[in-house]
Parts: structure tokens; C-alpha cells; sequence
């Protein structure tokens, strides 16, 4: 009888044991895939949130006579770890065939044109101070986004076009591609500028802000980084490029709170998942330590009957074995189903698409060390009475 | 068959006690033999040596001839010699018939029928075969590797007077029926009359030979 033969009817008629082992397996096979799906998840979240984060400086130019330039904008770009710009300007112009809402002057039909590259991003849209009721954000620089009140005001709908004096006594159309509201309208005294009223703030890009002002100038910018983590290197850069032009501003404040909690979990985890481990590895090491005890007698007898001591290590190692790799088939259908769960559960990755799961190459990593690690437990516990002489053995079970 | 030259054994933590001084005798197939002595005096050693789970400090230990060690010990167990024990060492997880195929490739069926253990017993736990069913499901299996000595220790110790009857009579069989050397380390006057040669165990030397009794 071969050493599988009799480890499959170790296995089959020695069912207590078997199971055990087999819950033992199960239970750490679980948690050790789980945490390290989870901490898996946590670090790709981490290098999202990286790429995503949105962390900026923002440079505002202190003197109106001396605005940022093309140039300027060209400059800050080919600084390191700038990922991208988004480009403010603004202007007071007169519309020809608007009227803006009444505030306490008469400003001759004045409203304020306020550009952003996107502007979704850094303008009272991006703070919800202002929020799009109809239509879309300018998706060109032929496209503006008025007031609600504004648009009724003078009978305006989305799609409508609005002309503008330029500085140069030319004129710029632009079409109304949505309306917002504040909300706070109804707040505004009778004392607010006409011009500076919310209901007379038009908002397009940059480039139509430019259009109107005949020049490539900027009163601020928004500098969005590649990587946050270096953020204070690449405003110290800035810093010292436009001391004496721009006021500098940093906004990281959800990367470093998403980051401390993404980091949180991730030591959690890790944590979980060595005391797993370890827990794990020293109770099943107690475990087959004591059954290996039980089993000395067998071990004799086996080589009594002239059966090889490798053929006896093989089938106690293809005992656990077998165990180890139904627990790790058994782990690994629990965390593919229940680890998805578990970390849609987790409020720190709410709202984020991520889908966890384990490479195949991490699977059969786990799988490979479980089963060096059951081998050595395995070959420590059996030792002691592979090396005792069979008579000694014998002589204590015979008395 | 079976031959100790000038076997010395002594355990090293204890030097000046000698187990087995200077033992030599040749045990030939065919015959019964009843090992008796004291405790202490060093049968069980005598039986491990013979069986080739340990190894004397002097002399040799020869079967067919050659050397135990020249051979390996593993095949010495396998192909030599086969081993009773007196709590039978059954593999508790086996059944009685792949217990009996651990000893060799032998027909385990038959060997049990000799041995008087029917199908049903056959397909039961062993830990669930009174005493002398499993005795006898140990014989089986030392009877499966066809080899030539069958060394006992103890066989009947645990066995009811009927029983240990029954076991010493299928070693006498054995011995005489199937040219068997059968070599059993006892305690026992009953069964060592029933020997064809009786050693006693004594300071180290085998110290009583009766030779061969004529039945």
C-alpha cells in the first residue's frame, strides 16, 4: 500500500482530526486571502487617489497691471510633477443685446466674465456655491453658462446666443449652453454693485475671456500635480518663481484625509493578516505536534514492517497536504464571493468602482507558501520520532 | 537462517551494563523458539536486533549468511523477518485487510481466513476485533511478507488462556507446517513449553540451550 493510499484513508476514517484541520485550513486560508485582497484593494485605491486627487497650488496674481501670460503658462507646465493647468481669467464686459439684472448703480449693461479651463473645477461651481440647473458646462470657448434669473430675466433659453463688446470695440457671441442658481440670490441687499451681482456673473473658458480682452492674459491659475505627495516640492518651485507676482494657495486636504484612512486599513490589514499567520501557524504546529505524539506507534510499527521513513514522511505530508490545498479551494471561492462584499462594506472605499480581486499569480503564491509552511510544520512535528530509535519506541509501547 | 556473531549491546549511557555480552547462535527455519528471561535481561533487545531496528555495538547480525547491514535494514525488515507484537500494533485507521497488505503483497483475504477472521470481521474497524482477533490479524500481516522468521514479543501476553492457546498452536504451524523460524520473546512457562528450543536470557548471555525437543 502506497504512502497516497494510506494518506486518503487517513484523511476519510480519521474524520474528526480531518475536519479540523480541514476548519483550521479553511479559517486561515480565509483571512490571509482576505486581507490580502483587501490590502490589495488599498493599495491600488492609494495610487488612484494619487492620480486622481486633484491636489493643486493656485497662483493669483497680486498686481492687475501685470497678469500671468502665455508664456508664464508655459513655463509653469515645464515645472516637475505638473500635470496639468487650469487657466483663470476674468473681465467686466457690456452686452449688446442682454440687460443685466438691476443692483444699485446703473453699470451701463456690465456683467463680469469669469474663465476657467474647467470649469467645473476651481470656480464657485467646484465649492456647489453655484450649482448647473439646466444644460452643460462650456465645452468650448463659444459656450457660457449664465444666471437662471439673468436668462428669465431677459427671456434667454439655452442654445440662445449672447453678444459682447469686446475691449477692442468689436463684439464675441457665445452660446448659452446651461443655467445655474445660487440659491442665495434672494440674500443680496439692494446695496450690491450691479455688475458685481450673482445674477450678472457669466462664466465661460479662458480662451473666451481672452477673446473679449484681445490679450493672452491670466489672473490666476490652478496647478494640478502628478503626484501629491510632492506637492510641497513643486510649490516651493513656484513659490520662488512668482514671489513677487502671485499670491500661492495649496488645496491637498482630501488626499492627505483619504490617504491616512486608506493607509489606516492597510495597516489594519496587515496587521490581521500577520497574526493570522502567526496564530494560525502555532496552532496548527501545537496541533500536529500533538497528534504527531499519537501517532509514534504507527510511525514504528510502518517501519517495523520495513516501509521506508521517506515513504512515511510522504504520506503525514501528503496528509496535510491534501488537507491544506481542499481548505485553500474552499478559501478561495469564500473570498472570491464574500470579499467583494466585505469591501463594498468598508465606508472608506465607498464610492469607489474598485472590484477586488486575486491575481492568479497571488493565489497560487499563498497556495505555494501554505504548503511550505504545513511541509516544515509538518516535518518539525514528525522529527522527534523519525530520529528515535523503533526500539525505543516500541519498548515504551510495550511497557 | 538467522545467526548472532559475537553480539555485544550495551547502552551507551550505561557502559559497564552489558545487555547481550559476546552472544553467538545460529536459529535454523522450522523451529519454534521460546526466548525467556528476566525483565531487564534483555530480550526485547535481543528481538530489536534480530528484527533489524537496531544495531549491536559488536559483532554482526547475519540473515542468509550476510550481514543485516550490508543489506540495509529496510530490506532486513521487509524481506527477513516479520514482527508480533504483544498489543498487536494494529493501524487503527486500516481496516484488517489493507492492514495485512501493509505487511506484503501476500493475499490478504486468505491470509485472514487461515487466521480465522470472516468477511464481516474483515471489513470492520480493527479497533473494534476483540483481543485475539486482532492478535490474529497481526500474524496475518507479519505472515504477508513471506518472510522466513517471524519474531513475536509477547504475542499472547494480553490474551485470555483459549485465546493465547489458539496463537501458540498457529505458531507451531507455522513453524513446522509452513518451515517458519519462529522466534517468540515470552514471559510465559505455558507457551515456552510449547517451543521446540527454549533460551533463557541471562547477565547478558543466552544462558540455557535445551536444543531441539523432539514431538
Amino acid at each position: 500500500m502506497d504512502c497516497l493510499s494510506r494518506a486518503l484513508r487517513y484523511i476519510r476514517r480519521k474524520k474528526m482530526k480531518s475536519a479540523l484541520l480541514l476548519f483550521l485550513f479553511l479559517t486561515i486560508n480565509s483571512m490571509v486571502l482576505g486581507t490580502l485582497g483587501i490590502r490589495k484593494v488599498s493599495l491600488r485605491l492609494a495610487e488612484e487617489l494619487r492620480k486622481n486627487a486633484e491636489s493643486r497650488i493656485t497662483l493669483e496674481s497680486v498686481d492687475q497691471d501685470c497678469p500671468f501670460r502665455k508664456a508664464d503658462m508655459q513655463a509653469i507646465e515645464n515645472v516637475p510633477n505638473v500635470n496639468w493647468l487650469n487657466r483663470i481669467a476674468e473681465i467686466q464686459v457690456i452686452s449688446t443685446d442682454c440687460i443685466p439684472a438691476a443692483g444699485s448703480e446703473d453699470s451701463e449693461g456690465a456683467f463680469i466674465v469669469h474663465g476657467y479651463d474647467k470649469l467645473e473645477n476651481d470656480s464657485p461651481f467646484a465649492d456647489k456655491v453655484y450649482r448647473l440647473v439646466e444644460g452643460n458646462y462650456p465645452q468650448s470657448s463659444k459656450e457660457i453658462v449664465i444666471s437662471q434669473f439673468l436668462a428669465e430675466y431677459n427671456g434667454i433659453q439655452t442654445g440662445d446666443k449672447i453678444t459682447f463688446e469686446t475691449v477692442d470695440k468689436g463684439s464675441q457671441e457665445a452660446v448659452v449652453s446651461g443655467l445655474f442658481l445660487s440659491g442665495t440670490e434672494w440674500s443680496q441687499t439692494e446695496n450690491v454693485r450691479t455688475v458685481n451681482r450673482i445674477e450678472n456673473q457669466i462664466y465661460g473658458t479662458a480662451d473666451f475671456v481672452n477673446r473679449l480682452s484681445s490679450k493672452n492674459t491670466f489672473t490666476g491659475v490652478a496647478v494640478y500635480v502628478k503626484d501629491p505627495e510632492q506637492l510641497m516640492d513643486t510649490k516651493e518651485v513656484l513659490e520662488k518663481a512668482y514671489q513677487d507676482r502671485a499670491v500661492t494657495g495649496m488645496t491637498d486636504r482630501n488626499f492627505q484625509k483619504l490617504k491616512m484612512m486608506i493607509g489606516q486599513t492597510g495597516r489594519i490589514t496587515f496587521l490581521i493578516f500577520l497574526l493570522t499567520v502567526a496564530a494560525g501557524g502555532l496552532i496548527t504546529g501545537l496541533l500536529l505536534a500533538m497528534w504527531m505524539r499519537n501517532r509514534k506507534t504507527e510511525i514504528a510499527v510502518l517501519i517495523s514492517l520495513g516501509i521506508s521513513k521517506r515513504d512515511i514522511l510522504s504520506q503525514m505530508l501528503l496528509e496535510e497536504m491534501i488537507v491544506y490545498s481542499i481548505a485553500f479551494i474552499g478559501a478561495g471561492l469564500a473570498a472570491e464571493f464574500l470579499l467583494p462584499r466585505i469591501i463594498n462594506g468598508m465606508a472608506v472605499m465607498q464610492g469607489n468602482d474598485v472590484t477586488p480581486e486575486l491575481s492568479a499569480g497571488w493565489m497560487l503564491l499563498v497556495l505555494c507558501t501554505g504548503l511550505a509552511f504545513v511541509v516544515i510544520l509538518t516535518g518539525i512535528a514528525i522529527f522527534p520520532y523519525m530520529k528515535k530509535p523503533v526500539k525505543e519506541i516500541l519498548s515504551e509501547m510495550e511497557g | 537462517m538467522l545467526e548472532l556473531k559475537d553480539v555485544s549491546y550495551y547502552y551507551r549511557s550505561q557502559k559497564d551494563r552489558m545487555i547481550l555480552d559476546h552472544v553467538s547462535y545460529e536459529f535454523k527455519k522450522g523451529v519454534m523458539y521460546a526466548v525467556l528471561g528476566s525483565s531487564g535481561s534483555g530480550k526485547t533487545t535481543l528481538l530489536s536486533l534480530l528484527a533489524g531496528l537496531d544495531v549491536p555495538v559488536d559483532g554482526t547480525v547475519c540473515a542468509v549468511g550476510e550481514d543485516i547491514l550490508k543489506k540495509g535494514l529496510n530490506a532486513h525488515r521487509r524481506d527477513h523477518v516479520s514482527l508480533v507484537f504483544q498489543n498487536y500494533n494494529l493501524i487503527d485507521y486500516l481496516t484488517p485487510v489493507e492492514n495485512v497488505k501493509l505487511g506484503g503483497r501476500a493475499d490478504a483475504e486468505k491470509l485472514l481466513t487461515q487466521m480465522g477472521i470472516d468477511k464481516m470481521q474483515r471489513k470492520r474497524n480493527v479497533m473494534q476485533l476483540s483481543g485475539g482477533q486482532q492478535q490474529r490479524v497481526a500474524i496475518a500481516r507479519a505472515l504477508a511478507s513471506k518472510a522466513p522468521v517471524l519474531l513475536a514479543d509477547e504475542p499472547t501476553g494480553n490474551l485470555d488462556e483459549d485465546t493465547a492457546g489458539e496463537i501458540i498452536s498457529i505458531f507451531q504451524k507455522l513453524a513446522h507446517e509452513q518451515e517458519k523460524c519462529v522466534i517468540v520473546v515470552t514471559h510465559s512457562r505455558e507457551l515456552a513449553e510449547q517451543a521446540d528450543v527454549v533460551l533463557r536470557l541471562k547477565k547478558g548471555k543466552i544462558a540455557d540451550d535445551t536444543g531441539i525437543v523432539e514431538n
